[in-house]
């Protein structure tokens, strides 16, 4: 068809209309494949970003992946090793535990909370029990009561407090004997199961001798009081070797009865009397001094008669051999020269058959005590101190009963707090008016106020004095009282305390 | 900058492109960011040798691993350090974890002594 075309009036164009047209056409197709180009190219670059992108994720992701993995590992090995770590110090601290349970002197068990069976049993146990350690292994702890029911009440006490101290129960051993022990409970955890520590002691000695001893004083109270209601009456219970034990109607008068005694021997305490006796008499007392340590007299050595031969003595007295004017030797010379008041020494014999006929006959009791009396009106005594022979026997006992302050001496050790535990309860049994207590040997090192508060938290007594151990003093060997050689000792200083409150407790 | 605490001690010697760890990391997640910052700073310096001393690090937690891991992803970026860990066999967990630092970075050198 061309512009002449009469069929088609409204395509006619002229030439140059479709030059332009052409023109512009041509221009249309340069940008749209320019847009082309560029579309292609931003594919292209969105592409190989996203490639990029997913490349850095990629491996953030194995970084990550790595990290957990680490982490994991890190924390097994960290794991491990802490419990290996935890398995050695549970097995160094179990046999630990067994070094020191076997290396204790006292015999120890473990048994199992559950059923009571012993799973640890050390040396000593076995030794308390008359077998081996080993042998107690795997056997019941209530099979060891000697009655099973004492069992029971302890096993309470010990779930209502977790723990239980000095409890004090009989075991029967494997040989049918039966033994007292005091024994302290503990609950632990033992080879990962709930036990009980069981630490005992045997006091199968000691209950055994209070027995004997609580037998001894009801037997001396019943004399006691029998005597009293008519003092006239000399007898024999049998139960006693004296004769007539009529001790209570002692009158004290203006002098000062002090008895000094000692569970133990060996504690120093004929020297505290006789230094104690020398300290008086300097103040100005007029002091006598018996030896009723009939069976082991010592106190003439330590007031200057060592070697010297003693006249009459409380022996020959006992057995009516002399008066009692004929027993004091007058010892104040020993002392010093310029001493206001007076010593008078009551020796006891150290002719053996004179020895051995009191001990082996025995002798009027009150005889005995009624020499304390005569001894104190004819000299005219302020105070007069008793040395008694140590241990619970019948002349401490009768003299306790005759004297207004006992003074029981102790050193700071199991063994005599123990025993003047025994002492002091016996002394306040017999209604002796004040007893009161002496520490003599504490170790140097030791606090002596805490030995003192001990003491008297034990045995709810005044403490006199707490003196240091002193080699000086208890191998003191001059013809002179230690105390007044040297009177700033500590020693001495500690005795002019216990002087002090003898001559208080007069006023 | 040095992190100092009652168990365990954090300091950077920057003269000697060093950091020196010492004590136990028992600490718990964010607690660790100070230290991470710590570190990241002296990966950040972007030295030619960096040193990270653990010979002193008795204990090191889960958390403690993952924070020494993100110091070497530090470096490892940066592209430009050669970076040395330095431990000991007295801490048997040292030999077992610090190996596989190098997973995330090949070039690290481990030191153990």
């Amino acid at each position: 068809m061309t512009s002449s075309d009469p069929a088609a009036p409204g395509y006619e164009r002229s030439r140059e209309e479709l030059l332009a047209a052409s023109e512009t056409l041509r221009r249309r197709i340069v940008e749209l494949e320019q847009e082309k180009r560029d579309l292609e190219v931003m594919l292209e670059t969105s592409a190989a970003h996203g490639d990029h992108v997913s490349e850095m994720l990629e491996s953030e992701r194995n970084d990550l992946a790595m990290m957990l993995e680490m982490t994991t590992e890190h924390a097994d090995t960290v794991e491990d090793e802490l419990h290996e770590r935890a398995t050695a110090a549970l097995l160094r601290s179990a046999r630990e535990l067994r070094m020191i349970l076997e290396a204790t002197p006292a015999p120890v068990m473990i048994a199992r909370w559950a059923d009571g069976e012993i799973v640890y049993a050390n040396v000593m146990l076995g030794t308390l029990f008359g077998t081996s350690a080993q042998s107690l292994i795997g056997r019941k702890t209530v099979d060891l009561y000697y009655e099973a029911a004492e069992r029971e009440p302890m096993i309470r006490a010990l779930e209502a407090e977790r723990g239980l101290d000095h409890y004090e129960v009989r075991f029967r051993r494997l040989d049918g004997l039966l033994v007292w022990v005091d024994i302290s409970l503990r609950l632990l955890d033992f080879n990962g199961q709930p036990a009980i520590l069981s630490a005992l002691y045997d006091i199968t000695d000691r209950k055994a001798a209070e027995e004997r001893l609580q037998q001894q004083v009801e037997a001396l109270r019943l004399e006691l009081e029998e005597t009293s209601k008519d003092s006239a009456l000399a007898r024999s219970t049998g139960k006693t070797r004296f004769e007539n034990l009529d001790a209570s109607v002692i009158p004290h008068g203006t002098t000062e009865f002090i008895a000094v005694h000692s569970f133990r021997g060996g504690n120093g305490k004929s020297s505290i009397t006789a230094n104690v006796a020398a300290l008086l008499a300097v103040a100005g007392q007029r002091v006598g001094v018996v030896d009723a340590d009939i069976q082991s007299p010592g106190l003439h050595l330590l007031l200057g008669r060592a070697g010297k031969t003693p006249g009459h003595t409380l022996d020959d007295y006992l057995l009516g051999n002399c008066t009692v004017d004929q027993l004091a030797v007058d010892v104040t010379a020993h002392v010093g020269e310029s001493v206001s008041g007076r010593l008078f020494l009551i020796p006891a014999s150290l002719n053996p058959g004179t020895m051995a006929q009191v001990l082996s006959q025995g002798y009027d009791a009150q005889r005995l005590t009624r020499s304390f009396h005569e001894l104190a009106e004819s000299l005219g005594l302020d105070a007069l101190l008793i040395d008694t022979h140590p241990g619970l026997n019948e002349e401490a006992l009768l003299t306790m009963r005759a004297v207004g302050t006992l003074i029981v001496v102790l050193r700071p050790d199991t063994q005599d707090f123990e025993g003047t535990g025994v002492t002091v309860q016996v002394a306040r049994q017999l209604e002796v008016p004040r007893v009161v207590l002496i520490v003599n040997q504490v170790p140097s090192g030791g606090s002596l106020q805490a030995v003192r508060a001990r003491a008297r938290k034990t045995f709810d007594s005044d403490v006199l004095a707490v003196i240091p151990q002193s080699a000086e003093f208890m191998g003191f060997d001059e013809d002179v009282p230690f105390v007044v050689r040297h009177p700033q000792h500590p020693v001495s200083l500690a005795l002019q305390q216990v002087a002090l409150a003898m001559q208080r407790a007069k006023v | 900058m040095d992190i100092t605490r009652e168990d365990y001690q954090v300091q950077y010697d920057e003269a000697a492109a060093t950091v020196r760890c010492s004590g136990s990391f028992r600490l718990h997640g964010d607690e660790y960011k100070p230290m991470l910052d710590l570190l990241g700073h002296a990966a950040d310096t972007k030295s030619a040798m960096l040193t990270l001393d653990v010979r002193e690090l008795q204990f090191l937690n889960s958390s403690g691993i993952n924070t020494l891991s993100k110091f070497v992803l530090q470096v490892r970026k940066h592209g430009v350090s050669q970076l040395v860990v330095q431990g000991s066999t007295r801490y048997p967990w040292q030999e077992k974890s610090l190996k596989n630092l190098q997973r995330l970075l090949p070039a690290l050198r481990l030191d153990i002594v």
